[in-house]
């Protein structure tokens, strides 16, 4: 037995705690139920028949390998074995400290070779744990400076586009100026009777003799809206001072420091919300006109519809201002058509002739399509709202862009979004870092962006019988349909949604202006001739220059005279004259080209691109009818059976 | 230089493979040895001697058992095969460098012995 295990067992001077000792017992021990703690290298050399200052060498050799217990243990056995032997040669304590060496030094070159001694396995584990180690110190450093990072950046808004929106409208006259008549024109109508955003056929039905009283009593305002009607130019200004009493009464709140704090994206419109309520109340009033032969009434409120309508698409524009300004071009097409149909002797030869002249050239004539150059703005701007600016057109995602993509609804159609959840302080800036990480930088993204639309204005440049299936949508469906991508790219799909059927309404409107050109040279037709002409190869070339196109199939428009009636219409999404036919519900679904609606489908509910689901019929072998539309003819005829 | 570079380079690890080559020993005959016939490999400390065995048992250039003896138990060092080959290498590396400095081997050989 060596010298030290002649040592008494029993010395618990130096012992450490029962946990520490637990660490510190053999696996036999344990198995015996003695907590010996005999691995302990400061028991272990306590307990040595060792001078003191002899033991603490071998303890701060053995300790300082860092090595596991047991190890320390074996080296602490050996040490003490070895000055064992030297104080039995003779050799005084004090001459084997000199010869012992640095204890530090002798700790680390103890500790190089026992790593050596390890297995390979237990080595190889060693590695890997170092390796784990140090990835999940490089990913919590990473995600720190992600962190800070993050929440210290801010956006630099370099550039103030509102004023670029502006600029176009402050340059005008004020002798020019049409807003300030309309807005005097909206100040000065009472409330309406029922609610106008779903004035449809049944509040009419119902609400008619409170709705006609309300429009004789607005007279006035809305010949102070034909006046503005007939000014040269728009003229509103975001931040006018001027409008101040108009918002008051609106209860909006849009003064200039609050225009500026937000994107231009979620820029309040209260004036555009106005005019389209005003759009409302004439085609209202129109459909009064129509109604009471009110031939004067008609004719003014066709051309403040005209006006507005021109009006709209004054300034920069944007997706918003174009659909406004389409459908108040379409209303006005819409009216029109439904005078020639049940009341026409209100519109004189001259006036028709006016009117003719002036739908033709409506924005300059030629297709109607959106314009874009606006939404290009808006999306820098959006840019410099989200993003830190390095100067060179680069940065990343900041916590403003963070709050801002919490409230993005990414369904399509929108409006089935999740409810929105509140990050907290503690999740916000790790989920604001992580989304950063995975935001496409600044000029990624205003690339992609770039890119997008530029290829889909040039894929939805020519007309529409020449369209084929948008790559730049599918492009966007992909992003959309990926869980990284939509992550990735949320900027980009945050403008997408709008254009997507931009393109199909100018198309749709375009269609139907054609229509009406030529249903006037059919009605002036008529009343020279006494009689619908057969074909309307015979209005050409007066008083139509050219036979109007079909937009679906590039032919001329169909028409045929029905029960001694004409009927003007396009084939449809099925490029097949099915004579005129078309189902109560299938007029307004010939419109809604697709490239998928070429081929027969079963029916089933479809999206009908406006947020609404729809029944859509088997096949589609009926035709867009353009003028007169059924629902005038059923008026005029009432026959539940029909389908005409 | 590092204290581990200077233990693998220096003449500590040829000295202890020379001296087991004449039979196992246990670290402090080891260390004794050396005290007289090559200071220079106890440069470190005598401690630092143990890093150059537990080297040559990484290495399996020497196997270590524990055996029982007059002043308790103590690990023995033994040199292997392996061991025996490697010296044979130093030597005749140590001999090269020897005559290529002009000095008779024999002067190198009873540094070692």
């Amino acid at each position: 037995m060596s010298d030290i295990d002649h040592k008494p067992r029993g010395d618990t001077s130096a012992r450490p705690g029962l946990i520490a000792r637990l660490g510190r017992t053999p696996l036999g021990d344990l198995l015996r139920g003695r907590i010996s703690g005999s691995m302990d290298a400061r028991q272990q050399t306590s307990q040595a028949q060792l001078p003191a200052d002899l033991a603490e060498l071998v303890f701060r050799a053995a300790h300082g390998t860092r090595l596991r217990h047991r190890e320390q243990h074996e080296i602490a056995q050996e040490l003490i074995a070895h000055l064992l032997d030297g104080l039995a040669a003779g050799e005084s304590p004090q001459w084997l400290r000199e010869q012992f060496g640095n204890p530090a030094a002798v700790a680390r070159l103890l500790r190089w070779s026992h790593l050596r001694r390890r297995s390979q396995p237990r080595r190889l584990l060693r590695r890997g744990f170092q390796a784990t180690v140090g990835l999940l110190l490089l990913l919590v450093a990473a995600v720190v400076f992600l962190i800070v990072r993050h929440t210290t950046s801010r956006p630099t808004l370099a550039h103030d586009y509102l004023a670029d929106l502006n600029q176009g409208d402050q340059s005008v006259p004020p002798g020019d100026r049409a807003w300030p008549l309309y807005r005097d024109a909206l100040m000065k109508l009472e409330r309406f009777p029922v609610d106008d955003v779903r004035l449809n056929e049944q509040a009419y039905l119902n609400d008619w003799p409170a709705i006609a009283a309300y429009l004789k009593r607005n007279r006035s305002a809305f010949n102070l809206a034909r006046q503005a009607a007939a000014k040269p130019r728009l003229g509103f200004r975001y931040g006018d001072p001027e409008d101040a009493p108009w918002l008051k009464m609106l209860a909006t709140n849009t003064s200039a420091a609050n225009l500026q704090q937000q994107p231009l994206y979620l820029l309040p419109t209260p004036h555009l919300d106005e005019l389209s309520r005003l759009r409302r109340l004439l085609l209202a009033d129109s459909r009064r006109a129509i109604a009471e032969d009110e031939a004067e009434v008609l004719l003014d409120d066709l051309q403040t519809l005209l006006g507005l309508a021109n009006h709209l698409r004054d300034g920069r524009p944007v997706l918003l201002t174009e659909l406004r300004a389409f459908a108040c071009f379409g209303t006005m097409l819409q009216l029109l058509g439904r005078a020639l149909t049940e009341n026409p002797s209100l519109l004189s030869d001259e006036a028709l002739v006016d009117l003719a002249h002036r739908i033709a050239t409506y924005s300059g004539g030629g297709t109607l399509r959106a314009r874009m150059d606006g939404e290009y703005l808006l999306f820098e701007d959006l840019l410099q709202r989200i993003y830190t600016d390095d100067g060179g057109g680069d940065g990343y995602l900041t916590p403003e862009g963070s709050e801002f993509f919490q409230h993005i609804d990414f369904q399509d159609p929108p409006g089935n979004a999740p409810p929105e959840v509140s990050w907290g302080p503690v999740v916000a800036p790790i989920k604001g870092a992580a989304l950063s990480l995975l935001t496409a930088r600044r000029r990624e993204a205003s690339y992609m962006a770039e890119r997008l639309m530029l290829r889909f204005e040039a894929e939805r440049a020519g007309p529409l019988w020449q369209w084929e299936e948008s790559t730049a949508e599918a492009q966007v469906g992909k992003l959309r349909d990926s869980a990284y991508l939509r992550i990735c790219y949320w900027p980009v799909l945050y403008v997408f949604p709008g254009l997507k059927h931009v393109a199909m309404q100018g198309e749709v409107l375009t269609q139907q202006r054609d229509a009406m050109l030529a249903a006037i040279a059919l009605e002036l037709y008529r009343r020279q001739h006494g009689s619908w002409p057969e074909s309307l190869a015979a209005l050409t070339p007066l008083p139509l220059p050219t036979l109007p196109m079909d937009r679906f199939s590039g032919q001329p428009l169909c028409y045929r005279l029905v029960n001694g009636r004409p009927l003007v219409y396009s084939t449809g999404v099925d490029r097949d004259d099915d004579g005129g036919r078309a189902h109560r519900m299938g007029n307004d679904l010939a419109q809604r080209w697709e490239p998928w609606k070429k081929v027969s489908r079963p029916p089933r509910l479809v999206h009908d691109g406006f947020g609404n689901r729809v029944y859509m019929p088997a096949g589609f072998d009926w035709d867009w009818i353009l003028w007169p539309s059924p629902e005038s003819l059923a008026r005029q005829e009432p026959d539940p059976d029909s389908e005409l | 230089m590092s204290p581990e570079h200077q233990l693998l380079h220096g003449p500590a690890i040829p000295a202890v493979l020379k001296l087991l080559e004449q039979g196992a020993r246990s670290g402090y005959q080891v260390a004794a040895s050396l005290r007289t016939d090559c200071p220079e490999a106890l440069s470190q400390g005598e401690a630092s001697l143990y890093a150059v065995l537990y080297h040559l048992e990484a290495h399996r250039l020497a196997t270590a058992s524990w055996s029982d003896g007059p002043q308790g138990r103590r690990r023995v060092y033994e040199l292997t095969d392996r061991g025996r080959q490697r010296l044979a290498d130093e030597s005749r590396q140590w001999q090269a460098l020897a005559t290529l400095l002009g000095q008779p081997p024999e002067a190198i050989e009873r540094g070692l012995s």
